[in-house]
């Protein structure tokens, strides 16, 4: 079935059109506006300028709180990757319905609302005494991502053909063997984009960090919301930039490296 | 063997984030002056009906929206050539990886008095004054349409394309009309994916926490904002958490009633990657 | 939420940086912040104690505090001032209190803590054995907080927006059609109701106790036309934006407008809300009663005058006005100005803030 070439067909097309740029329209309008001289929000009329981008670079604040927020997604990451390709692993070889309730719960952070665990994590770990640390964050920020390389391995590991398995094994092969030289290299994309989903969440997420830190851990989208909240500072303008063409760019890579990989019909 | 490679997820998701989750449905019965009181002064008061009034109808309307607007792009994407689809797909994308903090930033930057779409309407002489675009009710919707958007088109998209086209075919060989095709074959089909988008959607905005407090100004308060303000300015952990659990209560119901319909294989397998 | 002191230091170390004020003179002003009035008993008190921790609203001026108050106080009494800069919500201070975790000595508060939490025992009272209650202004040492400087909320405008007319009065504020455009208000309540009902008629000395359905009512009458602000740099953004016309900020923030725009934006004292700001003691502190020694340290009136030249900040020493009696036009504080405000109410607010904050939130957000 295709959309015939008649006047339905276009207004159909077109209403899509339109909320396809009703998208991407508002994030291109920051461009513009990170390159404006004034200290306040607005479209530079004369002279442009690099201004706010030297402040993302030399203020301790924004360039602070980037490293803070690499340094605590970059652990994020590979400890979520870690625990929870394992997880997926062994749930997948053990199965069977013990699985499910283990299963559930460690997908509960996904459908948990962030308000409610953001509430949990404040009030259990001013208890630790882990409030206002990177450790803290990292903990907090690594069981929100568990669930998504969970998900992610578990997908790959569905069109993983068990017999492979099966095979090193009946030669004598560890699980541990097994695991490194037979399952993972097979998984390994589910493997990837299971981290990048972890990383990604780590470097934006907002509301735990708004309920278990303050001062002395200050990331990037700690920085961001209070500098709108400021109402200030078109250096947040510099920073979406920054962040909308790295994103355009690896969109990109993907789309284009999905199609070299796999032609449509 | 393969026990230990399920154990350190189990301990810590259970101990950190089970466990702490428990303490706040505890700490809503025992908070303060208990369970009744706790549960008792949000059921009876009128801020708080108010709050909640607000909290479901912006997210009822955003729903709405975002799926009517989901199932058209996601059909439109369907019927495309593949070189409008991939242009359609990065517009889609884009957004989708981007921060919200950026996204609600974003209508700021183009909502605001001095803003381009206040400019534009006042040179076309539609306006004298700036219109107040953001910071009420209609700037918060929008901003949540905006970042609902992809969690409703991917997911309808995914299941759209795993119908078969020949049953349209077949349909409209039989006689029926285009849009009869489409009503009592083609949309029955995409339900499953309807559900899935739904709850999604749903879910995300019941909860929303960044762009109604960005874009609300203060004067839009949905539950989770209204939540936090609780805490922060130190009233009430009791009547908080209860709140919470409320939310949490209405999330997973929505979850278990509305996600028995839903084709989480197709979203889960196709769509986010 | 910010507190006045946080906000007072962002405004110094905001005129540093675009050079209204040399770092020399900045550093002036912290030397002098931070010289410790000696106490005979000083020594002996702190002889147990190592650190001691001062909880404030962080950002620039934690490096401040540590210069002004901590490095000289960690000279003279050899005790180690700590900064966490976290913010002491009134929530952390609740939330620390009762899980018997304090690990806080003193915070950096205003008078709605001290009056909400104090009476549920979170609080340490003051030891004024200590403190001097001789170099705060009377009526201003309360129980469970000391205060140690007086800011207030000021009727503040925009002069080109009203065709060279001048609100003077909340009523003025409450009048649309006179002076059009948008008001801001703090999201947070204190001033507003007290506000209200001056402009609905209540004579300033008989605000108290505050009828909260009229005030309500009459704020329901503004509720199309005012924004809100959270923070002190957001209520001078939305007078720079040409946002609002019309404002209720603190006087802090006035005086930053007033001069960075040669005189475009106004206030006036007349009909604002004096409040002090509070330092308060969080229940079962880890310094104990050594925290008082270093409140005390920070009474100097040669101190204080320096603030209240610099950043406009109310002393309360009322020795400190007396150095310079050319500066009291600009202080709160003064006979003249303390004459044509209001007093925030202590008693009042014990009793009725969080109602009064959560019925406020609910008028304006629905």
């Amino acid at each position: 079935m295709t959309l015939p070439k008649s006047v339905p067909g276009n207004i159909l097309r077109g209403l899509a059109w339109a909320g396809v740029l009703f998208l991407i329209a508002p994030l291109l309008v920051v461009i513009p506006v990170s390159f404006t001289p004034e200290r306040y929000l607005s479209f530079p009329s004369e002279a442009l300028s690099l201004r706010h981008y030297e402040t993302l670079l030399f203020d301790r604040r924004w360039s602070g709180g980037i490293l803070t927020s690499l340094l605590i997604a970059s652990i994020t990451t590979v400890l979520s990757v870690v625990i929870g390709t394992l997880c997926a692993v062994g749930m997948w070889r053990i199965g069977g319905r013990r699985m499910q309730l283990l299963r559930l719960m460690i997908l509960a952070p996904l459908i948990v609302p962030s308000i409610v665990h953001a509430l949990a994590f404040y009030k259990s770990w001013i208890d630790l005494g882990w409030l206002d640390t990177v450790w803290g964050v990292i903990v907090a920020h690594t069981t929100i991502c568990v669930p998504l390389v969970m998900i992610t391995v578990s997908a790959a590991l569905s069109g993983f053909d068990h017999r492979l398995e099966y095979a090193a094994r009946s030669l004598g092969a560890r699980p541990l063997t097994v695991l490194r030289r037979i399952i993972l290299p097979n998984i390994l994309p589910g493997v990837v984009s299971g981290g990048i989903f972890a990383f990604i969440t780590s470097w934006d997420e907002i509301i735990v960090i708004l309920f278990i830190t303050a001062r002395k851990v200050r990331t990037l989208p700690q920085t961001i919301w209070s500098s709108i909240m400021e109402r200030v500072d078109p250096a947040v303008a510099a920073i979406s930039t920054v962040m909308v063409a790295a994103t355009l760019a690896a969109v990109i890579i993907k789309l284009t490296l999905a199609k070299r990989a796999a032609p449509q019909p | 063997m393969y026990v230990f490679f399920v154990l350190p997820a189990a301990l810590l998701l259970f101990f950190l984030y089970l466990l702490p989750l428990a303490r706040i449905l505890m700490i809503s019965a025992t908070d303060g002056q208990g369970f009744v009181a706790n549960y008792g002064a949000v059921l009876t008061s009128a801020p708080i009906h108010r709050m909640v009034w607000t909290t479901v109808e912006i997210c009822a309307i955003t729903t709405v929206a975002t799926l009517l607007i989901s199932y058209l792009i996601a059909y439109v994407l369907l019927q495309v050539s593949e070189r409008t689809r991939m242009w359609m797909m990065l517009c889609i994308l884009v957004p989708l990886w981007v921060s919200v903090l950026v996204r609600a930033f974003a209508w700021i930057a183009v909502l605001n008095n001095s803003g381009p779409v206040n400019s534009l309407l006042q040179y076309t002489g539609l306006t004298d004054e700036p219109v107040q675009l953001v910071r009420n009710q209609f700037g918060v919707m929008l901003g949540m349409v905006h970042y609902m958007l992809p969690f409703g088109i991917l997911p309808l998209y995914a299941a759209m394309k795993g119908i078969d086209p020949k049953l349209i075919s077949a349909a409209r060989a039989l006689g029926a009309r285009p849009f009869t095709a489409f009503r009592r074959v083609f949309l029955p089909l995409s339900l499953p994916g309807l559900y899935s988008a739904f709850v999604i959607v749903f879910i995300f905005s019941l909860g929303f926490y960044v762009t109604p407090a960005i874009l609300g100004g203060g004067r839009i308060v949905m539950i989770a904002e209204y939540i936090a303000l609780l805490i922060s300015q130190g009233y009430d952990w009791g009547i908080a958490a209860a709140l919470a659990t409320m939310l949490l209560s209405v999330v997973l119901a929505v979850v278990f009633i509305a996600g028995r319909f839903a084709d989480w294989d197709s979203v889960l397998g196709g769509s986010r990657r | 939420m910010t507190s006045i002191i946080q906000d007072s230091l962002a405004i110094v170390a905001e005129k540093v940086r675009t050079g209204q004020m040399s770092r020399r003179r900045f550093m002036h002003v912290l030397a002098a912040l931070g010289a410790a009035g000696a106490l005979p008993s000083w020594r002996e008190a702190n002889a147990q104690t190592k650190e001691i921790i001062f909880s404030m609203w962080g950002g620039d001026a934690e490096e401040v505090y540590r210069k002004a108050w901590g490095a000289p106080y960690e000279e003279k009494a050899g005790v180690a001032i700590q900064f966490d800069g976290s913010g002491p919500t009134r929530g952390k201070i609740r939330a620390m209190v009762e899980s018997k975790n304090v690990t806080w000595d003193v915070c950096d508060s205003g008078l709605g803590t001290q009056s909400s939490l104090g009476p549920e025992g979170l609080l340490e009272p003051i030891d004024y054995t200590i403190v001097d209650k001789n170099k705060i202004v009377p009526g201003l040492a309360y129980q469970w907080g000391a205060t140690g400087y007086i800011y207030s909320s000021v009727l503040t405008w925009d002069s080109k927006a009203f065709g060279g007319e001048e609100p003077k009065t909340w009523a003025d504020f409450w009048d649309v059609k006179r002076f059009p455009g948008k008001r801001v208000v703090w999201k947070y309540m204190v001033g507003v109701l007290e506000a209200a009902l001056i402009a609905d008629g209540v004579e300033p000395s008989k605000v108290y106790p505050i009828d909260m359905d009229r005030a309500l009512n009459k704020i329901k009458e503004l509720k199309e036309h005012l924004v809100l602000w959270d923070n002190g740099a957001s209520s001078q953004q939305v007078f720079r934006d040409g946002e609002v016309t019309m404002g209720q900020i603190w006087h802090t923030r006035s005086t930053m407008l007033a001069d960075e725009s040669q005189g475009r934006f106004k206030y006036t004292f007349n009909q604002g809300i004096v409040q002090p700001g509070v330092w308060v003691v969080p229940k079962g502190n880890p310094a104990g009663k050594a925290v008082f020694e270093f409140l005390a340290s920070m009474q100097e009136p040669e101190k204080q005058l320096i603030l209240l030249k610099e950043l406009s900040q109310g002393p309360a020493n009322p020795e400190t006005a007396k150095l310079a009696p050319q500066l009291a036009s600009k202080n709160p504080g003064s006979p003249e100005n303390l004459a044509i405000q209001v007093f925030q109410n202590e008693e009042w607010y014990a009793k009725n803030h969080q109602e009064a904050e959560k019925r406020f939130l609910d008028v304006v957000s629905s």
